[in-house]
C-alpha cells in the first residue's frame, strides 16, 4: 500500500498498482524503494485526488501506455472519442474538470490528461470565438485594432 | 476498490522522511495555486486541447470559419499565441482551406504535411465503374472540386515534408508538381478523373523515384510506371481503372513481390489486355496480406494474380464479377491449389448466399463459423440475365472449395419467386456434402420439397437443423419433409442423420387453427420445434417481413 498526502493534509492509503498509474508516483516509489514513507502531493487537493484515484482504480489493470504510444501523437490526437466509463467519470463541473486536468498533468497520468483534453476539445466543437469566451469566461483582450485586423484576415474564410 | 474505501487519516508521522522527500527535485511546492479555470491550464495543455479538436474527424466537416484552428486563434491573445505556436494545428490542407496553403505551410513549421484534395471519398472513386468524372461530390462541405495547380503550387517547395498526398488530377501539367523527392511521403492517392488526361505512363518518374517511406499507394485512372520504385515496401496497394499491355503483367507481379509486407491489395477494373498469361508461374508469398479485393478484373489477369500470390489463411478475399454466369467457371485457374494460394477458402464452414431478384445479383459470404465476426470471403456476382442465378446455384459448390461447409443460409429478396428453379437448390446442396444446418428465408414450398428424402433422392444427408423463414410452406409439405427426415426406416436405409431441430418463423401457408395440431404432430416426431409465427426476429432485425411478389417481376 502507498500513503499519499494532499495539499490540504489529507492522507489516502491506496494499492501500489493504483498509485502507480501516476508516472510521478511510480518513479518516486522506484527511487525510494520499499518504504512506509508518505508521499506528499502538494499540488493536489483531497477532493481532486479522490476523483483521480477513482480513475486510477478503474484502470489499474490496463497496460500502461508505452513510450511508442505516447510518441505517436499524430495518431493519438486523431480522435476525441472517449470510452463509456470515462465519459461518465468526467461529467463534472468546469472547475473540477480543469482541476482533474491539472492534477493529471502534475501526476503524469497521460490517459487521464487525454480524457480531460478531449472533453474540453469536444466542448469547443463548432463554437464561434465569442461562444468559446462565454463558455469558459475568457476575456476578449484584443485591442480594437487587433480585432479589426482579425476581421480583415477572416474575410477569406467567408462562404467557405 | 471503491474510492470511498480509501482510508484517510490525519497529519503525517515521520517528519524527517517527509522533509527528505520534499527535497527531491521533482517535488516543487507551489504555494499559490491560481483559481481553477481554463486560464489555469499551462500552454502545452491548452495546445494539446487544440490538437485534439483540430485532429478530430468532425473538424474536417466544418466550414472554414468554424474550424478549430481558426476559431481558437480569435478567442484571446493567449489562445492566439498558443495556436500560432502549435504547428500540428496547421498540418492538414484540404479542399476547404486549400486557398490558405501558404499560411498553413508556414505555421506548420517543419512538421509533415497531410494534403487531401480529393473531391470525393477514395472508396467512391475506387469503386466507381466507368465514368469517374461523374463521381458525385456528396461528402459534405469538406469536399469540393479543387484547383489542384493553384493549391499545390505553393506547397511544392515543401515536398520533402509531404506525408499524405491525395489528389485528383485533371490536367497533364499537374504531374509536374509531383517530381521532387518526397522522403516522408507515407500515403499517396492519385485519381485521374478525365480519360483524356490519363497518360499511358507517368510522364516522368514521380517524386524522382524517392519515396522511401511510402506505405499506402492508390492509383485510379493513372498508370504508374511499373518499373518504378514506388511499390517497394508498401503495406496497402490499390489500382483501379487501368489498362496495361499484356507484357506488363510480369513487371506488375515483380512489384508485388517487392512488397512482402503488403496487408491490403485492391484491384478494380484492371486489365493487362486479353490473353495475358505467364510463361513461368510466379511465387509471391504475402504472409501479412489481410485483405484482397478483386473487382471486375479480366479473367486472364485475375487467374495470373491468383495463381501467383500465396496468401495466409486469415486473408479476407473479396470478389466482384459481372456476366451471364458462364464466367463463374473461370474465376480460378484450372487445377488451382487453394491450400497454397488461398488457404482461407477451405476453412469456410458457414456460408451465406443472398440473391436479389430485383438487382439480378447474388452475394456469397463465408466465415469460419456462424458466430465469427470476420468473414474469410465475400463475393458479389452481378448477372446480365436472370438465368445466371441458375448457373450460380449449380456451380458454387463446384468452383469453390466448400465441401466442408457445415452451415448454409439462403435468402432471397422476393418471397415466393421461384428463381432459380427449385431443382437448382438440389444442385446447390450437392456441392455441400458436409451440411448440417440449413436456413431458407423467403423460399416457396417447392424448394422445401427438394429436401424430402425419397428412395430416389437423399439430399443433405448430414442435415440436423433446418430453419425456414418467411415461407408459405403448407402443412402437407412440412409434415412430409419432417417425416422423411425423421423416419427410422429411411434413415437406416440411407445412413442419413436424423433431423433434430426445426425452426419456423414468419410462416404463412398453415391456417391459424391448424398451427397447434401441426406443432404437436412435429413434436411427436421427436423434433425440437421452434415456432415463431410472426417472424418477429426477422422483423426486428430489419429485413422485410412482408415482401410480396412485385407485378413487374411476376410478369418477367
Amino acid at each position: 500500500m502507498v500513503n499519499l498526502v494532499t495539499s490540504d493534509n489529507e492522507s489516502f492509503t491506496v494499492e501500489k498498482a493504483v498509485a502507480s498509474r501516476s508516472v510521478l508516483i511510480k518513479n518516486m516509489l522506484e527511487d525510494v524503494g520499499e518504504s512506509d514513507q508518505p508521499i506528499p502531493l502538494p499540488n493536489v487537493t483531497a477532493s481532486v485526488l479522490k476523483k483521480v484515484l477513482e480513475y486510477c482504480d478503474h484502470h489499474k489493470n490496463e497496460p500502461m501506455p508505452t513510450s511508442e504510444d505516447l510518441a505517436a501523437e499524430d495518431t493519438r490526437k486523431r480522435t476525441t472519442d472517449i470510452g463509456e466509463w470515462d465519459q461518465k467519470f468526467i461529467q463534472v463541473d468546469q472547475e473540477m474538470l480543469f482541476e482533474i486536468i491539472l492534477a493529471a498533468n502534475y501526476l503524469d497520468i497521460k490517459p487521464l490528461l487525454d480524457v480531460g483534453c478531449k472533453t474540453v476539445a469536444n466542448m469547443i466543437k463548432g463554437k464561434t470565438p465569442e461562444e468559446i469566451r462565454k463558455l469558459f469566461n475568457i476575456v476578449n483582450d484584443f485591442t480594437p485594432e487587433e480585432e479589426a485586423q482579425i476581421k480583415k484576415e477572416n474575410e477569406w474564410a467567408e462562404d467557405r | 476498490m471503491a474510492v470511498d474505501d480509501y482510508s484517510t487519516g490525519g497529519m503525517l508521522e515521520g517528519e524527517r522522511e517527509y522533509s527528505a522527500l520534499k527535497k527531491q527535485a521533482f517535488l516543487v511546492v507551489q504555494p499559490d495555486i491560481p483559481p481553477t479555470s481554463i486560464n489555469s491550464l499551462p500552454n502545452e495543455t491548452l495546445a494539446s486541447i487544440f490538437e485534439f479538436a483540430a485532429g478530430a474527424a468532425w473538424n474536417e466537416f466544418l466550414p472554414l470559419q468554424a474550424r478549430v484552428e481558426l476559431t481558437v486563434s480569435q478567442v484571446s491573445r493567449r489562445w492566439q499565441s498558443v495556436a500560432l505556436s502549435t504547428p500540428r494545428l496547421w498540418t492538414r490542407i484540404d479542399g476547404v482551406n486549400g486557398h490558405l496553403a501558404p499560411l498553413f505551410a508556414s505555421r506548420s513549421k517543419c512538421l509533415p504535411l497531410d494534403i487531401e484534395l480529393l473531391s470525393a471519398p477514395l472508396d467512391k472513386i475506387f469503386n466507381k465503374r466507368c465514368d469517374l468524372s461523374a463521381t458525385q461530390h456528396s461528402n459534405g462541405p469538406a469536399k469540393r472540386p479543387v484547383d489542384l495547380s493553384h493549391t499545390l503550387s505553393p506547397l511544392v517547395s515543401h515536398t520533402s515534408r509531404w506525408r499524405t498526398l491525395q489528389v485528383e488530377c485533371t490536367h497533364m501539367s499537374e504531374f509536374d508538381l509531383l517530381l521532387a523527392p518526397a522522403p516522408q511521403l507515407e500515403t499517396l492517392h492519385i485519381a485521374v478523373s478525365r480519360p483524356e488526361v490519363r497518360p499511358l505512363g507517368a510522364p516522368r518518374e514521380l517524386f524522382s523515384g524517392q519515396t522511401p517511406s511510402l506505405r499506402d499507394l492508390s492509383f485510379t485512372g493513372f498508370h504508374p510506371n511499373l518499373t518504378g520504385p514506388l511499390f517497394a515496401g508498401l503495406k496497402a496497394l490499390r489500382l483501379a481503372h487501368l489498362n496495361y499491355t499484356a507484357d506488363s503483367l510480369p513487371r506488375f507481379l515483380l512489384n508485388l513481390a517487392a512488397c512482402p509486407s503488403l496487408e491490403h491489395l485492391g484491384l478494380a477494373h484492371l486489365s493487362f489486355s486479353s490473353g495475358a498469361r505467364l510463361d513461368d508461374p510466379h511465387s509471391i508469398p504475402l504472409p501479412h496480406l489481410r485483405s484482397m479485393e478483386l473487382r471486375h478484373i479480366d479473367e486472364s489477369t485475375r487467374k495470373c494474380i491468383l495463381s501467383s500470390i500465396h496468401a495466409p489463411p486469415s486473408l479476407h478475399l473479396s470478389l466482384v464479377s459481372h456476366g451471364n454466369g458462364d464466367e463463374l467457371h473461370h474465376i480460378f485457374p484450372r487445377d488451382f491449389d487453394f491450400s497454397v494460394n488461398l488457404p482461407n477458402l477451405p476453412l469456410v464452414r458457414f456460408l451465406a448466399i443472398e440473391h436479389s431478384i430485383r438487382q439480378r445479383s447474388c452475394t456469397v459470404s463465408g466465415k469460419v463459423s456462424e458466430d465469427a465476426t470476420d468473414s474469410l470471403f465475400d463475393a458479389l456476382f452481378e448477372g446480365e440475365s436472370v438465368d445466371f442465378m441458375e448457373k450460380l446455384f449449380h456451380n458454387v459448390g463446384r468452383i469453390f472449395p466448400f465441401r466442408d461447409v457445415e452451415a448454409l443460409s439462403l435468402q432471397c429478396d422476393v418471397r415466393g419467386y421461384e428463381c432459380p428453379l427449385p431443382s437448382s437448390l438440389a444442385a446447390l446442396l450437392r456441392g455441400f456434402p458436409s451440411l448440417r444446418v440449413l436456413a431458407l428465408d423467403s423460399y416457396s414450398p417447392a424448394y422445401l420439397d427438394k429436401l424430402i428424402i425419397t428412395p430416389a433422392s437423399c439430399p443433405s444427408r448430414k442435415l440436423h437443423t433446418l430453419r425456414i423463414a418467411n415461407s408459405n410452406v403448407t402443412e402437407e409439405v412440412l409434415m412430409e419433409l419432417a417425416r422423411s427426415r425423421t423416419n427410422p426406416e429411411s434413415l437406416a436405409h440411407e445412413d442419413v442423420v436424423r433431423l433434430r431441430i426445426l425452426e419456423l418463423s414468419g410462416y404463412h401457408g398453415i391456417p391459424q387453427d391448424r398451427c397447434q395440431g401441426v406443432k404437436r404432430a412435429l413434436k411427436d416426431l421427436a423434433l425440437d420445434v421452434r415456432w415463431d409465427q410472426y417472424g418477429m426476429t426477422q422483423m426486428e432485425q430489419g429485413s422485410s417481413p412482408l415482401r410480396e411478389l412485385e407485378p413487374s417481376i411476376a410478369s418477367h
